[in-house]
């Protein structure tokens, strides 16, 4: 992925969305230096507190994670250990990082479990004892274990029923609020992301089209792509009408379209599109979009501040 | 529908729906409601229990039926239902009940073949030249005069007594062959033994009546066969395999007489005295003769001829678009394998023609680029089009799409429903849709059905379930639905608690436990009452009451807390039960508080199961709020 | 998208599963040629069915002869590149014709074993039910009991085995772990969706064992298939050096049981016992190599998009 930047305020959150293979889940993982070993960080920086994550080393990155910024994993109420009590998997974090007792923690644990509206008495279930909704509930304890001001959620809802999605993303609103958290909040379910964001941001084969207050961008989208991946929705409360669908497929990473990488699909491309990369630029207060159709954005410069080795 | 060692868990139970031709269908729910297992079932891809499933149905059947469904008392109601199950029905399967003399008629003709068996080859061989001598040849023949006569009596009506000897004389021949041969060389081998002691009657004889004898034991295996298929016929039909054998048999039987002695029909004469006996004695066993005589007077067949037959007009289209495609098949295999299994085309040019057109059909063009390739050379989208055409290749006329979108990327998602709804109207297709995403119900839909936990709790057009719906879940469900444009946000009602497992499912109401809106017709137990009473203790509001247990069904026991009179718990408890009975709906099921001795007790209202029915046309709805139970009409089926 | 003009043959649906296989194997033998370790096995294994296919050619001495021109316990020279044994024989000629009994026994009767478990596993794993109960009890009998002990007591009760003899020998008692895994395999295939989707379209139970279970199940027959024989040259060479095997005919097996009996090592010629044992080692780790290579192959582990 490349050109991704946004911002986030302490006590926000923004949504990123994207179909798959966008490279939301890589953001992400980048953010925490978290890449896989066939995944680098080439360029550009993470500010975060003062700080430039990209430039950290792994130690301090290691006293990062989880205590200021934690991360819950697409489809991690799969991977809770299960052999091991829940208890014991949410106080593990807390002393690593804290060097808790283990009685302490464990107190924490059932706090934490409470506060995630899981009575407390459950923290010596196993995990196969709960069900999808209740085990990302203990995923969301686990990741408040150490007290993080940011949390970043990938697809936190998806494979949940509508039901519980819904109580899900109550909880979430309702930490955000009473916890003062900060979220990023991965989805490519636009509906979610605009039930519960401030802000948004659309990702499209690894760069972001479109920032923007979620009011602002769902009511009046200005990338192509943000207005082709809206009206994909089906709104079951207006008109009952076959969503539009956006022609093509999704460009392989490996070898992207020249200029701007959505021009194949777009209905409003015209000659530049394809000979030259919209940056993603400031069209208005608080708004970027990629796209040339908005005459503020200038093309893509090279790179800047070249990272050094690995 | 399931069942996981011991247990039923009723996945299903009593959904009722029709679907007109050409609509499309939502069955609409969250993961476990039974949506699929209702799916599959439909298609005879998991076996109910129980029910029917109809395929093409006049309307004047259909009332006929449930007119007689109705009313179960009346005589002729079961064989009004019996009739338009065999016409239409792809589930039925025959039930004929054993009775103990036909069970002994198998029996004795298994007997009399196994008899002929040895005795036959033993004769020629001439190992046996007195068969009498020996007192097991004696029992042995006269079980098979029993048999040969078993077998007469039981033969059908019309001509009753000319297939006899062919069915007897192919037994036997059969017999001859898994009998005879071992015999004769037995025969030889015993003849290569050393000389021993002579005894009074000769041993050969005395051991070729036990292997006659032995035909005993084929005898107790058939009847003990017959009455495992008897079992098996009462509770839930007898397996595919066997009704084929059965089947075969009889046509076998019917073309070998055929063939012998030609079809002359039977000329009408007054019965003479050897068929009225043998008309009576039939009588008495009519099942092995409905077995054999009656199934071709049935129109087709069922089962095996008439469902594969059935397979081609309905088909499935799968979830999972990764996983319902073999790796190591092209897309050419995948989709003229139905073709080609089905023996639907005659040569190469047609099966490839027929997969080229179908994979246009279903978008992708050029076809001819598809054909070579393999799944994991496809995206997702295109993987399902492969799918569909694959369904559509054999010109089916009822689709059963069981989330076919699901997995799929929103931008695709549209292009997939859209190929689906245009073939709906170039071929006529009829769908049934299955899907958990209300929204997209919403758009496609004719008529949608919501499901909870195995039962239809609403069903109607699409504008009445989502613009007008009456049932509290749909309610929820539909404030749930997230709509893309922030300015459309409703107010939500999130249904609290999880979704009961299927082995433990409420009473009454199955949506009790969790509706915003219960009240004590809707089914409460007294354990659940109990509990929301315990956790009102636990929170300290009860400090005048002691134990609260549940007694069966409908009362709770209360002990007052130590140092406590009765009368001053109850009016404790009756203050709080005023105060909290809003906020904790089980409590509304208490009708009634009692002193007795120095208890309280609690008696809780009758609740019942909510019956679906109908508020408008086409419109129907199964709860207690909309249709009180006192005054519950007729329930009608969807 | 417009239609585009394509030439299409139409082709028969066998001529179609050909052209597909065809295509798969070139894919699968370019990524096995990427793949350093199977080359190497690869390579290992080419060199040793050349030597044994020009036995006849390059061997300068029958298996058997006995050699004039040097005495017997005579070491390296130039005639005689790894010496002479105690019997008199050119110990590099036996090498030679070693490989090919070696070779031949243990492909062929890794030949008999896979066949005959495949086949078991395929039917148990699939009809499932008492069946499945019944053989699987058996094989575990049949496992229970140690390989080598099984196979050299039937190979002594039978006594005088020819070349097929001893192959049927050891494919018969090598088949239960064969069997063991195919029904393993078929078991997590029959749930596959792909398979439901064949019962619903109506195939009969043996079309889908043959076109959807069996070419899925393939890659592990075959990867499993490499190791059996390895396993097969491993217990014919047991056999010959108990001298249950061939009589005719040296294989490695013989050839160190000869210099073990003769006590080579203390005659001061090692290289009697270390060169055939040396080629065994080699062989069967080719063997290895190769299989555990086509196995990451042609498992795929990704299997999700």
């Amino acid at each position: 992925m490349s050109g991704a930047s946004f911002d986030l305020r302490e006590g926000e959150a923004i949504g990123l969305a994207g179909e798959s293979g966008c490279g939301k889940t890589t953001t992400a993982l980048a953010l925490m230096k978290l890449l896989p070993s066939n995944g680098r960080i080439v360029g550009g920086s993470v500010s975060f507190e003062g700080r430039n994550l990209v430039r950290s080393s792994e130690t301090t990155m290691r006293k990062v994670r989880w205590k200021k910024i934690s991360i819950i994993f697409q489809g991690a109420m799969n991977s809770l250990n299960p052999v091991r009590r829940i208890g014991g998997q949410i106080a593990e974090p807390i002393i690593l990082h804290e060097g808790a007792t283990k009685t302490a923690a464990m107190k924490r644990a059932g706090q934490l479990l409470e506060l995630c509206g899981i009575s407390g008495e459950r923290v010596n279930d196993y995990p196969h004892e709960f069900s999808g909704g209740m085990r990302q509930r203990v995923m969301i304890a686990m990741a408040l274990a150490c007290n993080p001001s940011l949390v970043i959620a990938d697809e936190p809802v998806t494979a949940l029923d509508v039901m519980i999605q819904a109580q899900i993303l109550e909880l979430l609103e309702r930490l955000r609020r009473d916890l003062g958290l900060s979220m990023i909040l991965i989805s490519h379910d636009l509906s979610v992301l605009a039930e519960t964001c401030n802000r948004v941001a659309i990702m499209y084969a690894g760069k972001i089209v479109e920032t923007g207050l979620v009011v602002d961008v769902f009511s009046d989208p200005k990338h192509p792509y943000t207005q082709g991946l809206i009206a994909a929705f089906p709104d079951i409360r207006s008109q009952r009408v076959m969503p539009e669908a956006i022609p093509g497929d999704v460009p392989s990473l490996i070898a992207p379209p020249t200029g701007c990488v959505f021009h194949p699909r777009c209905k409003s491309a015209f000659e530049r599109c394809s000979k030259a990369e919209p940056s993603l630029a400031e069209i208005a207060p608080d708004r970027r979009a990629a796209c040339f159709l908005y005459p503020e954005v200038p093309e893509v410069s090279e790179r800047t501040s070249p990272l050094p080795a690995p | 529908m399931f069942g996981a060692a011991r247990q039923w868990a009723k996945a299903v139970d009593g959904v009722s729906f029709d679907i007109r031709k050409g609509e499309v269908l939502c069955l609409v729910g969250e993961s476990g409601c039974g949506k699929t297992s209702t799916g599959r079932a439909i298609l005879k891809l998991t076996e109910a229990t129980g029910g029917d499933v109809f395929l093409e149905v006049p309307d004047e059947e259909v009332k006929r039926f449930r007119e007689a469904a109705s009313k179960p008392d009346r005589p002729d109601s079961a064989k009004v239902m019996d009739e338009v199950r065999r016409k239409y029905s792809i589930t039925w399967k025959e039930s004929i009940a054993w009775r103990w003399p036909e069970i002994l008629v198998l029996a004795a003709m298994v007997a009399a073949g196994t008899l002929a068996a040895f005795l036959i080859p033993a004769l020629l061989v001439g190992f046996v030249t007195d068969p009498f001598a020996s007192s097991w040849t004696t029992i042995g023949f006269g079980v098979a005069v029993g048999a040969v006569l078993g077998t007469v009596a039981s033969w059908p009506p019309g001509r009753p007594w000319r297939r006899l000897p062919i069915v007897v004389g192919l037994l036997s021949v059969i017999l001859v062959i898994t009998g005879g041969i071992p015999t004769f060389f037995f025969a030889q081998f015993v003849g290569t033994e050393p000389e021993g002691p002579t005894i009074s009657i000769p041993w050969q004889r005395d051991l070729f009546g036990m292997l006659l004898a032995t035909s005993f034991a084929p005898m107790f295996a058939a009847g003990s066969s017959a009455l495992v298929i008897d079992w098996r016929t009462r509770t839930g039909g007898l397996s595919e395999t066997m009704q084929r054998l059965l089947r075969r048999f009889q046509r076998f039987s019917e073309q070998a007489s055929a063939a012998l002695l030609g079809r002359r029909q039977p000329t009408r004469r007054p019965p003479g005295i050897i068929e009225r006996i043998l008309n009576r004695f039939r009588e008495r066993s009519q099942a092995v003769s409905m077995y054999l005589s009656e199934w071709r007077k049935r129109k087709g067949d069922i089962g095996g001829i008439r469902m594969r037959a059935l397979r081609r007009r309905l088909q499935l289209i799968f979830q999972d678009p990764y996983e319902s495609l073999n790796p190591k098949q092209s897309v050419y295999e995948i989709v003229s394998e139905p073709l080609l299994v089905n023996r639907v085309t005659q040569s190469p040019e047609e099966t490839t023609s027929a997969v080229l057109s179908a994979l246009r059909d279903a978008g992708l063009r050029p076809a001819e680029e598809f054909v070579f390739r393999f799944p994991h050379e496809l995206s997702g989208g295109q993987r399902q089009r492969v799918s569909i055409a694959a369904a559509l290749v054999l010109e089916p006329d009822f689709i059963v799409a069981d989330e076919p979108v699901s997995m799929l990327d929103v931008s695709i998602r549209t292009g997939i429903l859209q190929l689906m709804m245009d073939l709906r109207k170039s071929r006529g297709l009829t769908y049934l849709f299955i899907t958990h995403d209300l929204g997209l119900a919403w758009i496609i839909a004719d008529r949608i059905a919501v499901m909870y936990l195995g039962k239809i709790v609403e069903i109607g057009t699409a504008e009445q379930v989502i613009r007008q719906p009456q049932h509290p879940y749909t309610r929820a469900l539909i404030s749930v639905v997230p709509s893309p444009d922030p300015r459309k946000r409703v107010e939500r009602v999130i249904v609290k608690g999880e979704r009961p497992d299927a082995a433990n499912i409420p009473a009454g109401c199955r949506f009790h436990p969790r509706c915003p809106m219960a009240f004590e017709a809707c089914g409460w137990d007294a354990e659940e009452v109990a509990e929301e009473l315990q956790v009102l203790q636990a929170a300290g509001r009860l400090p005048d009451v002691g134990m609260i247990m549940a007694q069966g069904e409908r009362a709770i026991e209360i002990l007052p807390a130590p140092g406590k009179s009765p009368t001053d718990a109850r009016s404790a408890l009756e203050a709080v039960l005023a105060e909290e009975r809003n906020a904790r709906l089980a409590l509304k099921a208490i009708q009634g508080v009692r002193v007795r001795d120095d208890r309280i007790i609690l008696m809780l209202h009758a609740g019942s199961a909510p019956r679906l029915t109908r508020l408008a046309p086409e419109h129907s709805v199964a709860c207690h709020l909309i249709t009180p139970p006192s005054t519950a009409s007729v329930a009608v089926t969807a | 998208m417009g239609e585009v003009a394509h030439p299409v043959r139409i082709v028969s649906p066998f001529r179609a599963r050909a052209i597909v296989l065809a295509r798969r194997l070139r894919a699968v033998s370019l990524q096995v040629l990427h793949n350093r370790s199977a080359v190497l096995g690869l390579g290992i294994l080419v060199f040793f069915f050349v030597l044994a296919v020009a036995a006849p050619w390059i061997a300068p001495y029958g298996p058997l002869e006995p050699v004039t021109d040097a005495p017997p316990l005579s070491h390296a020279s130039p005639q005689h590149p790894f010496g002479v044994n105690l019997l008199g024989r050119d110990i590099y000629s036996q090498v030679i014709w070693g490989s090919q009994v070696s070779l031949i026994v243990g492909v062929m009767s890794a030949f008999v074993a896979i066949v005959i478990g495949t086949g078991v596993g395929l039917i148990s794993g699939y009809v499932g039910g008492w069946l499945d109960e019944v053989i699987m009890r058996f094989n575990d009998v049949v496992l229970s009991i140690p390989f080598l002990v099984l196979m050299i007591v039937v190979a002594a009760r039978i006594g005088n085995l020819d070349l097929w003899g001893i192959i049927f020998v050891i494919g018969f008692t090598g088949w239960s772990v064969t069997a063991r895994v195919v029904r393993g395999q078929v078991l997590s295939l029959k749930e596959r969706m792909f398979v439901e989707r064949g019962k619903m379209i109506g195939s009969s139970n043996w079309h889908i064992v043959i076109r959807h279970i069996l070419p899925n199940a393939f890659p592990v027959v075959f990867a499993n298939g490499i190791l059996t024989i390895a396993i097969s040259i491993l217990s014919e060479s047991v056999l010959a050096f108990l001298n249950l095997s061939v009589r005719n005919n040296v294989s490695w097996g013989r050839v160190i049981a000869d210099a073990v009996r003769n006590d080579a090592i203390t005659n001061g010629m090692p290289e009697w016992l270390i060169v055939p044992g040396l080629c065994l080692v080699v062989l069967v780790f080719g063997f290895y190599l190769f299989g555990y290579a086509l196995d990451e192959i042609l498992n795929p582990r990704l299997r999700r998009r």
